[in-house]
């Protein structure tokens, strides 16, 4: 998609909305396929960093989900939305990341619970792997990455969608492929152990 | 009494006594948690996101069919295998049915013996040096038994004697001398 005559085809369905451009993808439309992966790359890279916490890994695993996006076009039936079908593959992939690291990584992390007790945390989270700072400078930005990573992935997912991405429950609900009710009570746990994580941060913001 | 009993309620003094729902303790670190993470900075994708997805997506296929014709070959390999394997064995077993053993050829079957049982119109085609019309074939050992059926069972002398007529049905001639001899 680098010729100006692609370019040209790709700015003349720029228009479409989303169920447009899949339908056309499903056709094996370039074009439309670019457009989408415009349209929705940085909120699913975002998605993807927010919880993973690695800004390597959220971008392989955009690429992915734009790649299966493409090749598995043909299954999307349309029964849910098109971003939701989408987060839906980034929440997938996402997971598969993060249990591959903590599989890499586990033997380092027995390790370290035996000789410290205070290691318990890093069963969870890991502070090398936390890394706003390859992103953006802001300090307060990667403390609540930090606190994002220190809470259950379980939880993290549930509050990253809603948060930061700002989705309904019932998409929420789709993605992850859970009730409506458990997405809500797993968002105020999970927004609970966040608040535990930032008290230091409101109390730098807010001095009493 | 009566009359004071049905006046309607005052709803202006209802909804003013109705009781205030308590504050949570962390109501306000609450919200500021949800505008903390409604602030945070947006990841940008690099300037070679959309190349690098494409560059995936045009590599696949050439992934996809090596893979593909690999499968293709493997298994029809296999296949071919499989059938070869089959084939033997099952060849095998019918020729075990069908040829016993040497020992039980010579003396306990008359239909072998009778094959290397030297007969009459086979001595002349010798005679005009065309031995490979006289080898016999398993199509022609079968019009044997009948006349096997009568014969005495034979001996290993027997089967010394035709030793060398099958001997010359192999090399292809047999000397003059020899042919006259008999």
């Amino acid at each position: 998609m680098t010729s100006l005559r692609e370019e040209e085809q790709v700015e003349s369905v720029s228009q479409y909305d989303d169920a447009r451009l899949i339908k056309l993808v499903q056709q094996g439309r370039e074009d439309a396929f670019v457009v989408l992966m415009r349209r929705y790359k940085e909120p699913i890279i975002n998605f993807a960093y927010r919880f993973l916490g690695n800004h390597d890994d959220a971008i392989d695993v955009a690429q992915e989900t734009f790649v299966r996006l493409f090749r598995y076009a043909g299954t999307y039936m349309g029964e849910v939305k098109f971003s939701t079908w989408l987060y839906t593959i980034a929440s997938n992939l996402a997971k598969t990341e993060l249990a591959k690291y903590w599989r890499k990584n586990s033997v380092a992390f027995s390790r370290l619970s035996k000789d410290d007790e205070g290691a318990a945390e890093w069963d969870v989270a890991d502070e090398s792997y936390l890394p706003d700072a390859t992103v953006d400078a802001s300090i307060i930005a990667q403390k609540v990455q930090a606190a994002l990573m220190r809470i259950s992935p379980s939880y993290r997912e549930v509050v990253v969608l809603r948060d930061i991405q700002q989705l309904s429950y019932e998409e929420i609900a789709e993605i992850t492929q859970i009730e409506i009710g458990t997405v809500k009570s797993r968002i105020n746990r999970g927004r609970a152990q966040l608040q535990e994580q930032l008290k230091e941060v409101y109390e730098e913001m807010f001095p009493s | 009494m009566k009359d004071a009993d049905n006046e309607p309620p005052n709803i202006d003094r209802l909804l003013q006594n109705l009781p205030s729902v308590p504050q949570t303790a962390d109501f306000t670190s609450g919200v500021l948690t949800r505008v903390l993470m409604t602030k945070l900075p947006v990841v940008e994708a690099p300037s070679t996101f959309e190349q690098d997805v494409l560059n995936r997506l045009h590599s696949l296929p050439r992934q996809q069919k090596g893979n593909s014709y690999t499968t293709i070959i493997i298994s029809a390999a296999s296949f071919l295998l499989l059938v070869a394997g089959i084939w033997y064995f099952a060849s095998s077993f019918t020729s075990v049915q069908q040829h016993p053993q040497p020992a039980e050829q010579e003396f306990n079957s008359p239909q072998q013996q009778n094959v290397h049982t030297p007969t009459a119109p086979s001595t002349p085609s010798l005679q005009s040096g065309q031995p490979s019309q006289n080898i016999e074939t398993p199509a022609s050992s079968q019009h044997a038994p009948k006349s096997a059926s009568s014969a005495s069972l034979p001996t290993k002398k027997d089967s010394l004697k035709s030793k060398p007529l099958i001997d010359a049905t192999r090399g292809g001639t047999i000397p003059d001398d020899k042919l006259n001899e008999e």
